[in-house]
């Protein structure tokens, strides 16, 4: 600030001294000077150039020291050497605040010369997998154009284990639309993004509904509920189960677990009929087995609420059945089935079961009065109650007031995605449940269109690019 | 006290707290005497690394800052605690600033800590440079990593049809 003010006061006393010849040109001192006469406008001349060159090397130096002097310069040089000067002192003008703003863009252009070239090249391989593994999974996908070297990641067991062991923050959400059967919907959650893909393999004419997920994949069973699919929605790995051995094709829960960690180490699929028929799936043998009778104590037939998901903790799958309401639950390593008779809460409607760190808990719509109101309890294994934990805020509820609302849970891994809908409405309304936040969804609008799609079913699964079917 | 000993023969007396966040010298001296040899750690590295361990092990003695403790008593009335364990926020302001650092410095830093085996530190710095390159097209990152583009403009095209969800821009 100080060279500003010595600069303006300089400024300012040749200013006056121009001023001061252009009013009295018969002052005598000049001609002392000079005899020729002809010294005024030499002088002149001489004045202005000193002028010019203190007013450009004060620009200099406010540059490097002082940025809230450009106005006061650009005042200045407007008044004495016109536009084009102007424009000059624009150009810095913009430059700095860009910079300030953005300190971390500083750093990344300076390191983008050509030290980055040389340090990625003796970059430690296993460190060069765990950088990629912590990209986000858009940009891995569209990094795998880079070279072949990137692209081989997506086979490479030493990646997928840096993969495994990265935390995985929030699941995404894999959901059929009703305009086209061939096109799925995805959507990260972090990114509050939909991603629009085709499924290539589908064979024609069949609609598959997904119905379980674990490691990445997902499973999906065709309308007839006689073939299963597995897939990972985001490469072509896909895969189609052999038959099952019981020919009946009554609606049947379907779940499903890892083995280990991750799908390299295998997984099962196992189904449920309402007569008590099940099967298990190890895709490490891959085929179907049965391996624990029924036991008689639980009553037959079971009335399966085939719109609650199934979810699974460690080995257990849970379904959800009804008349008497309760929860089924079955041990797949230890063969130990479990049924607990809760009774339901009060007006509930459009129910499903949700997993939360091993707790089991139940969403759903209860509606008094026309007013709906989203609910969340947890199950009490000791009293046998369902206990509120949550619900949806009162201002949301209010939009739901006295419309025959349907619920749908699109998934849950300690996310909720609920699609709320009635004849003039259609929300996506998203719940965490470790922050209790509720969120708006994005709609989901088709990629070559205005059309919005609704979302009618769907899983949430967490994205693994190394998941094999 | 512990004395590292950096590769060009700089030695760093620092608290046995400090120098055991590196698992490898927690290993070390369980065995061996107080003066720790580094030899692939340049001491510009080491300082920092050490500057790192010293912010850390003081945290870690005392895990929980007011605010965070004030969390977790609010949540333990619930019957299950719905808060994930949060790392201190201000530790974590702290490891923002500490990453500002140019690639080539960010890079020597990880193989030390990759070397002396400080998860922490090796996961801060890869965190760091995911997330520098994430928002890049793939054309920038070989520029910016002198990576030759071995695929045919074919096979190229195959890939961005097969992965296209990953380019849209929706």
């Amino acid at each position: 600030m100080d060279e500003a003010v010595v600069l303006s006061q300089v400024v300012g006393r040749i200013q006056e001294l121009c001023e001061l010849y252009a009013s009295s040109p018969s002052l005598d001192w000049p001609r002392r000077l000079d005899p020729r006469q002809n010294a005024y406008p030499f002088l002149f001349l001489s004045a202005f150039f000193l002028l010019s060159c203190l007013v450009l090397f004060g620009l200099y130096i406010l540059e490097l020291n002082n940025p809230l002097g450009y106005d006061f310069c650009g005042i200045l040089m407007e008044d004495k050497s016109g536009e084009k000067m102007v424009e000059v002192l624009e150009s810095p003008h913009c430059k700095r605040p860009r910079r300030e703003k953005n300190p971390s863009k500083t750093i990344a252009s300076i390191s983008s010369g050509l030290m980055d070239q040389q340090i990625w090249k003796d970059f430690p391989e296993d460190l060069f997998e765990a950088v990629i593994a912590r990209l986000p999974t858009e940009s891995f996908f569209r990094f795998r154009t880079v070279c072949k070297k990137w692209n081989s990641l997506l086979s490479s067991c030493t990646f997928a284990q840096h993969l495994a062991e990265v935390p995985n923050l929030h699941p995404w959400f894999y959901s059929v639309t009703h305009e086209n059967i061939t096109k799925g919907a995805m959507y990260n959650p972090s990114l509050r993004k939909w991603h629009h893909i085709s499924i290539p393999f589908l064979p024609a004419k069949t609609v598959l509904l997904p119905v379980a997920s674990a490691g990445g994949l997902i499973c999906f069973l065709d309308l007839s509920h006689k073939n299963f699919y597995i897939s990972n929605p985001l490469t072509d790995s896909f895969k189609e189960l052999p038959p099952r051995s019981y020919r009946v094709w009554s609606r049947v829960a379907v779940g499903m677990i890892l083995n280990g960690k991750t799908a390299v180490s295998g997984y099962k699929i196992m189904w449920l009929g309402c007569n008590g028929d099940h099967e298990i799936y190890d895709s490490i043998h891959n085929s179907w087995s049965r391996s624990a009778s029924f036991p008689p104590s639980i009553k037959l037939p079971l009335s399966l609420n085939f719109r609650s998901q199934t979810v699974s903790v460690g080995s257990t799958i849970y379904f959800m059945h009804a008349e008497p309401d309760g929860i089924l639950s079955y041990d797949i390593v230890n063969g130990i089935w479990k049924q607990y008779l809760i009774p339901s809460p009060l007006h509930l409607t459009d129910h499903t079961l949700l997993e939360y760190e091993g707790q089991i808990l139940l969403v759903g719509l209860v509606t008094k009065n026309a007013a709906t109101c989203v609910y969340i309890w947890e199950m009490q294994k000791m009293t046998l109650l369902w206990k509120e934990v949550d619900r949806m805020p009162n201002i949301w509820c209010l939009e739901l007031y006295g419309k025959h609302v349907r619920m749908t849970c699109l998934g849950n891994h300690g996310l909720l995605m609920l699609s709320l809908r009635s004849k003039r409405m259609n929300r996506l309304v998203m719940h965490n449940l470790s922050t209790k936040e509720w969120q708006r969804v994005p709609e989901c609008m088709h990629p070559h269109g205005r059309k919005r799609q609704t979302i009618a079913c769907g899983t949430a699964f967490h994205p693994c690019p190394t998941a094999l079917a | 006290m512990i004395k590292l000993v950096s590769g060009d023969g700089a030695e760093f007396e620092v608290e046995e707290e400090v120098a055991f966040q590196s698992k490898i010298i927690k290993d070390i001296v369980a065995d061996a005497d107080d003066v720790i040899p580094l030899p692939t750690v340049s001491s510009k590295v080491l300082i920092q690394v050490i500057e790192y361990c010293r912010k850390h092990a003081a945290v870690n003695s005392f895990p929980l800052s007011p605010s965070s403790s004030a969390a977790a008593a609010a949540s333990s009335s619930s019957s299950i605690s719905y808060s994930k364990p949060v790392s201190d926020p201000a530790l974590r302001a702290w490891d923002n600033e500490f990453v500002k650092l140019n690639n080539s410095s960010l890079f020597d830093i990880v193989i030390a800590a990759n070397y002396l085996d400080i998860e922490e530190l090796v996961d801060l710095v890869l965190e760091t440079v995911a997330d520098r390159i994430k928002g890049k097209q793939a054309q920038e990152i070989r520029r910016q990593f002198n990576i030759e583009n071995d695929f045919t403009p074919e096979e190229e095209e195959a890939l961005r049809r097969e992965n296209s969800w990953a380019f849209q821009n929706n």
